[in-house]
């Protein structure tokens, strides 16, 4: 009359296992459940029975009892229908306790007992720490990344119960694809960085982004070439490895979203949220499910956030948190969940609203209008940026007779010795080396000291613009094979890399 | 109609015959201030007639205010530009408005108006009366009334008014401020209008160079002296109001509305002896102070720009209609010098000979030889510092620019860019380059 069965349910990005208890007792005929189920989860009671009912098998015409353990855990959305059926079945003596044994379930239930797919199987699998999971079809493949449990697929009810009994055996899937199995996202053929014209100093500062994983701010005019550039900073990204996979497709997972390409590639995911996007949209939230935002879905990967200044600012402050922190943390009144967010920064924008500010002063925006602009982007928001670079139009010769530039194989090699270079020094990546470290890490050669000492002495440069650029320094003298103190030269770049800043602060105009 | 009360507690309290002066100012503040007040309805109003007589007038609403409305005429008209000065012309007869001034005027306690006047430290002259400015009294379209703030008697000598575009390049507000600072060192008054870009610079290199004895800028606002116009040139205006002058014919309190600056603009060019129009577009708002400039017969300046420059399409198309050519600060003193003599007024410090001023060519002598130096200086540099500055040109280029021209790389172009920095050849802008 009793059963007890494995489950469990999504907060954030993590599982959390849920223990579904069924009792079954003599009394008035009826369904309740307990244990702080939200509105989707309590409906179980309706698709349970009438999912039952549809595939002819008993449903008692007794006092049902279900209780989601722990009670004190919020559980959200309808993936615990499929145990709650399964429990209802083992009470009832239609399967036995041993059949289910070190055995967890997760799907909904249509009305007709076809198993549907939930958010964040492979979390949720990951989280029962069961033998064996068994999880709707159509989410095989999602579930199946988990590797040290057997991932059992499930297209209905009456399938499941003649599985379990062993008459049938489970269903096959092991090609992971055809109707009804929700494939790995393929992307197209990847963007190459041969096709930018020009820019031979953009395509250096991109080079310096993926390298030293420093946030970039692109500026320039419509046309310049700057959201081209910004796609092809990913292709530039070493494959992730697979504890960084796991982890992407485990965000993906609980946002519902099909498998990324870095499930079967590695290749580090690009997100480009719009615009007009919300706070809880790029960093996440919700009441009942709290769906990871832009910045997670972005980790191990590039936030491209096209159209800066056109961005709310109450959505791009948001995002200081998670640059500092590489974690998001959003709290509503049920709960607080930490989502990761460790994300590489691109953004483009205008110089002004028209966009024609540049080189020969064509822009016809009001300076109030200029001003408004850019006040959307407060200053702690762009010291977090290490690169600035201004990207002008390219020239006619450039974009019809000018040399392809070198390919993005050839420059993802540079990046990954650079890489190798920061790895080998004990820190990922240039840009998180830690200020205090710089003087061990990064030591200043005698001539470079003097520069940058010049620099802040004319007030080119702040204090806290200082270890940003020491930091892009060592990037630039790890890709070019330079080992030891930082070059002037590498100084000298840096800081140029920086110069974009000064040209928004400033409102100024290059020329006439 | 009449409240006799309230009018009996503004009459004038009996005292002497410099608060009858008093007075009289008190109520011509009190008539500005009403709303719809534009300066050529206060001219009509106000002009050579007692302004507490014209107060009861309207607070009655007499038929003669109606008749001063109709008989009006705009300060402006021809301008091409919809009637500026007449907020809403087409929509308002002489008795509507006739009649919101009646109302408004009741309700003005004119007393304490003129207290918070005082304590904001405004001083408000009519025309006419003792320390008016001049220039303005002989003036076919003078302001009954001004409000300012510091010293106007600072535009009575030598004065220059230096004007242009908003939105300046790089190239037209360095030009401004060395005219502002240059006009200032040789004891000119810079007039401008604190407006963004060429105004502000004119401002800002005229506060840096004025000399202790010397007259301050005066700065001629649209709207009141109390509103900050724009709101970052606060700390600007507040400098300018204590160095020199700080005047509107506008009250306290009066919104900047575009229709108010043409206006401005007139009194611009008829408190300077001359005009200098550093930058502007073909028809930006510096062609009206033109305008306002060579009806009053004032010389006109303009400074030469490239001609691939929008904001310098306006000040080219001035100097082949024949405005003067103002490359440097002698070329304006000596307009200025005549026009003192011609006025009988102190003459600005011009140096040894009439027309050459300090900071004009005669004192480049030692500036050429700096950069000569500097040139010598460059022959010790290697040779990819001298191609790196060969790249290099007055205005600002980004690196890439830079690199493309010179042939350097990246590195090496940052590096040799900071050398020629640090020998005083070049100069990082904006986020660009210049040579110096």
């Amino acid at each position: 009359m009793l059963a007890a069965i494995q489950s469990a349910t999504l907060l954030g990005v993590e599982g959390r296992r849920v223990l579904v208890e069924v009792h079954v007792s003599n009394g008035l005929p009826g369904f309740t459940v307990v244990g702080l189920p939200d509105a989707a989860c309590r409906e179980a009671r309706d698709r349970v029975r009438a999912a039952l009912l549809s595939s002819g098998l008993p449903w008692p015409p007794r006092r049902v009892t279900v209780n989601l353990a722990p009670s004190g855990l919020r559980k959200a959305g309808s993936g615990l229908d499929l145990p709650i059926a399964v429990g209802v079945l083992v009470a009832v003596g239609e399967l036995s306790a041993q059949e289910v044994h070190e055995c967890g379930f997760i799907g909904e239930l249509g009305l007709d007992g076809s198993v549907r797919a939930v958010p964040g199987i492979l979390p949720l699998v990951a989280a029962m720490k069961t033998d064996a999971a068994v999880v709707p079809a159509t989410a095989h493949a999602e579930g199946t990344l988990v590797s040290d449990v057997k991932v059992r697929a499930a297209r209905s009810l009456r399938e499941l119960v003649e599985a379990l009994h062993g008459r049938t055996p489970w269903p096959e899937l092991a090609d992971r694809v055809g109707p009804g199995v929700a494939p790995i996202e393929t992307g197209g053929p990847q963007p190459d960085l041969a096709d930018v014209r020009g820019q031979p100093f953009a395509r250096m500062a991109i080079e310096v982004a993926a390298a030293g994983g420093h946030h970039i701010l692109l500026v320039g005019p419509p046309g310049a070439g700057k959201t081209m550039l910004a796609e092809r900073l990913v292709g530039l990204l070493p494959p992730l490895e697979r504890s960084e996979v796991l982890q992407t497709c485990r965000i993906f997972s609980a946002a519902g979203l099909p498998m990324p390409e870095a499930a079967r590639t590695g290749r580090p995911p690009f997100r480009a949220p719009h615009h007009a996007a919300s706070a809880a949209a790029v960093i996440g939230g919700g009441t009942a499910w709290m769906r990871p935002g832009e910045v997670s879905l972005a980790t191990n990967g590039v936030l491209f956030l096209d159209e800066l200044g056109e961005f709310q600012p109450s959505v791009l402050e948001t995002l200081r948190q998670p640059l500092e922190e590489r974690v998001v943390r959003v709290a509503r009144a049920r709960a607080t969940v930490e989502f990761p967010a460790s994300f590489l920064l691109v953004a483009a924008m205008n110089p002004c609203p028209c966009g024609g500010m540049g080189e020969r002063g064509e822009c016809n925006c009001a300076t109030h209008q200029i001003e408004r602009y850019r006040r959307r982007l407060s200053a702690p928001l762009l010291d977090r940026f290490d690169l600035h670079v201004s990207v002008g139009r390219p020239t006619t010769p450039e974009l019809f007779g000018g040399a392809a530039g070198e390919t993005s194989v050839v420059v993802a090699e540079r990046v990954a010795t650079a890489r190798a270079l920061s790895k080998a020094r004990g820190y990922p990546t240039s840009s998180s080396i830690p200020a205090h470290c710089l003087n061990e890490v990064a030591p200043l050669s005698r001539h470079a000291q003097r520069l940058l000492e010049r620099r802040m002495e004319r007030g080119d440069l702040s204090a806290r613009g200082l270890s940003r650029v020491r930091r892009v320094a060592r990037t630039l003298d790890d890709l070019a094979g330079r080992a030891g103190d930082v070059t002037p030269e590498a100084a000298a770049t840096a800081l140029e890399m920086r110069a974009g800043r000064q040209l928004l602060d400033s409102g100024g105009r290059w020329a006439a | 109609m009449r409240p006799p009360d309230r009018l009996a507690a503004a009459a004038p309290a009996a005292a002497g015959v410099g608060s009858r002066e008093q007075d009289d100012t008190k109520y011509a503040a009190a008539v500005a201030a009403l709303p719809l007040m534009t300066p050529q309805r206060l001219s009509v109003l106000l002009h050579d007639r007692e302004a507490l007589k014209v107060w009861q007038e309207l607070v009655e609403s007499r038929p003669c205010v109606r008749d001063a409305l109709n008989s009006m005429r705009s300060f402006t008209a021809g301008h091409g530009r919809r009637e500026p000065g007449d907020p809403r012309p087409r929509t308002q007869n002489a008795a509507e408005v006739a009649a919101k001034w009646a109302h408004a005027a009741r309700a003005v306690d004119v007393e304490q108006s003129w207290l918070t006047l005082r304590e904001g430290g405004v001083t408000v002259l009519r025309w006419g009366q003792e320390g008016y400015p001049s220039r303005l009294l002989s003036d076919h379209q003078p302001p009954e009334v001004i409000f300012f703030r510091g010293e106007l008697s600072v535009c009575e000598g030598p004065a220059a008014a230096i004007v242009g575009t908003r939105r300046a390049t790089h190239y037209g507000t360095e030009v401004a401020a060395e005219l502002g600072a240059g006009l200032a060192q040789a004891g000119v008054c810079v007039i401008s209008g604190l407006a963004a870009g060429i105004d502000t610079a004119a401002h800002e290199g005229a506060l840096a160079a004025v000399a202790p004895g010397s007259p301050g800028p005066a700065g001629i606002v649209g709207g009141g002296i109390d509103v900050y116009y724009p709101s970052r040139n606060r700390h600007l205006t507040d400098r300018v109001a204590s160095a020199g002058a700080l005047a509107s014919e506008a009250p306290l309190g009066a919104s900047p509305e575009p229709w108010r600056f043409p206006l401005r603009n007139r009194i611009i060019a008829a408190l300077a002896q001359v005009v200098v129009v550093v930058e502007s577009t073909r028809s930006g708002g510096a062609m009206h102070t033109v305008e306002a400039a060579l009806v009053r017969g004032r010389e006109v300046f303009a400074v030469p720009g490239s001609v691939r420059s929008l904001a310098s399409e306006g000040t080219n198309e001035l100097l082949s209609a024949g405005a003067h050519v103002a490359r440097d600060t002698g070329d304006v003193l000596v307009a200025i010098d005549q026009q003192c003599v011609a006025e009988g007024v102190a003459r600005p410090r011009t140096g040894k000979t009439a027309g050459v001023a300090p900071g004009s060519r005669d004192d480049a002598a030692p500036q050429l030889l700096e950069r000569y130096v500097a040139i010598e200086r460059l022959r010790g540099c290697s040779e990819v510092e001298r191609q790196v500055y060969a790249a290099l040109d007055e205005h600002p280029r980004p690196i890439d620019v830079v690199c493309q021209r010179s042939e350097a790389s990246l590195g090496a172009a940052a590096l040799a860019l900071d050398q020629l920095m640090t020998i005083g050849l070049a100069e990082p802008t904006d986020g660009a380059w210049r040579r110096l």
